[in-house]
């Protein structure tokens, strides 16, 4: 059964493989200290936002919106086919940052250099789960 | 125009919100590099021409202007560059995290795993920094301006 595209139980999902995902954690540049909260949201559509919060590269935390923005170390939005072909795999994260398609709303570019690899790996990761992109 | 970062030496994206991908993503990284690295400041300065960077695989490109007071990123290629990087998104990346010193004039990022691969990019051709000899002291400077790494 699909999930809705960043409802909680996709969420859930997506956690679950996310956290399996090998190739995601070597490319951190260092998970051990890869701790903080992000949000993605998608662009003209204020109600498709998730937050993720992460502790020593692993999600502990991945719900709908839930943390006050001055919390979050990184706000990362797209329009919804945007994360719909980094989900598939048409296209990586990385280009499409460098393609202003991924728009880097808050936070240090530094961090998304850093980690591209595991950011690639993260968002490619989505497409294992079954989304309803109907949303 | 839109201001990326309010510091003392301000990085401004002259097509305000119609920048292109490739000249946020470098106006950006440019602002947070100097509020990081308040020192760069100075050599950025010492940057007589545009510094064009042409992103190969997103087909995008943008043009660096160091001023006095502050920087200007361009949409596209403006000017004459002393310095054209022609580079996929990966040798964006893999430059953007060698570590440079003295302005970029001892480039020890060039002695590591990563910065061999950027060199061997380089004899090859796949990654093309035009102006590399005739302006190798501004070469330099750019991949120091664009290093994430202190």
């Amino acid at each position: 059964m699909s999930h809705p595209f960043f409802s909680q139980e996709w969420c859930d999902a997506a956690k679950a493989v996310a956290n399996a995902n090998e190739v995601m954690y070597q490319g951190f540049k260092d998970p051990a200290t890869f701790t903080n909260r992000m949000a993605f949201g998608t662009l003209g559509r204020e109600d498709l936002v998730t937050h993720v919060e992460w502790k020593a590269g692993q999600i502990v935390s991945w719900t709908p919106a839930q943390f006050d923005e001055s919390d979050l170390w990184v706000i990362i939005d797209a329009a919804l086919p945007t994360w719909r072909e980094c989900a598939e795999g048409a296209s990586e994260g990385k280009k499409l940052l460098m393609a202003g398609q991924l728009k880097l709303v808050k936070g240090p570019i530094t961090a998304a250099i850093e980690n591209a690899n595991a950011f690639n790996s993260f968002l490619r990761s989505w497409g294992q789960v079954d989304t309803d992109w109907n949303v | 125009m839109t201001t990326v970062t309010p510091t003392g030496y301000p990085v401004t994206l002259f097509d305000g919100p119609e920048a292109n991908g490739v000249a946020t993503i470098v106006g950006t990284l440019l602002g947070q590099n100097f509020e990081s690295f308040p020192e760069r400041v100075k050599f950025a300065r010492k940057i007589p021409r545009p510094i064009t960077i042409v992103s190969t695989d997103t087909e995008t490109a943008c043009t660096i202007v160091l001023g006095t007071d502050e920087a200007v990123v361009f949409n596209d290629v403006v000017g004459r560059p002393s310095v054209t990087v022609y580079a996929t998104v990966d040798q964006i990346l893999d430059v953007s995290q060698l570590p440079m010193k003295a302005g970029g004039l001892i480039p020890v990022g060039f002695f590591t795993n990563r910065g061999w691969r950027v060199l061997k990019e380089i004899a090859t051709r796949k990654l093309v920094i035009k102006g590399l000899l005739t302006h190798t002291v501004t070469a330099l400077r750019t991949i120091a301006l664009v290093s994430v790494v202190d």
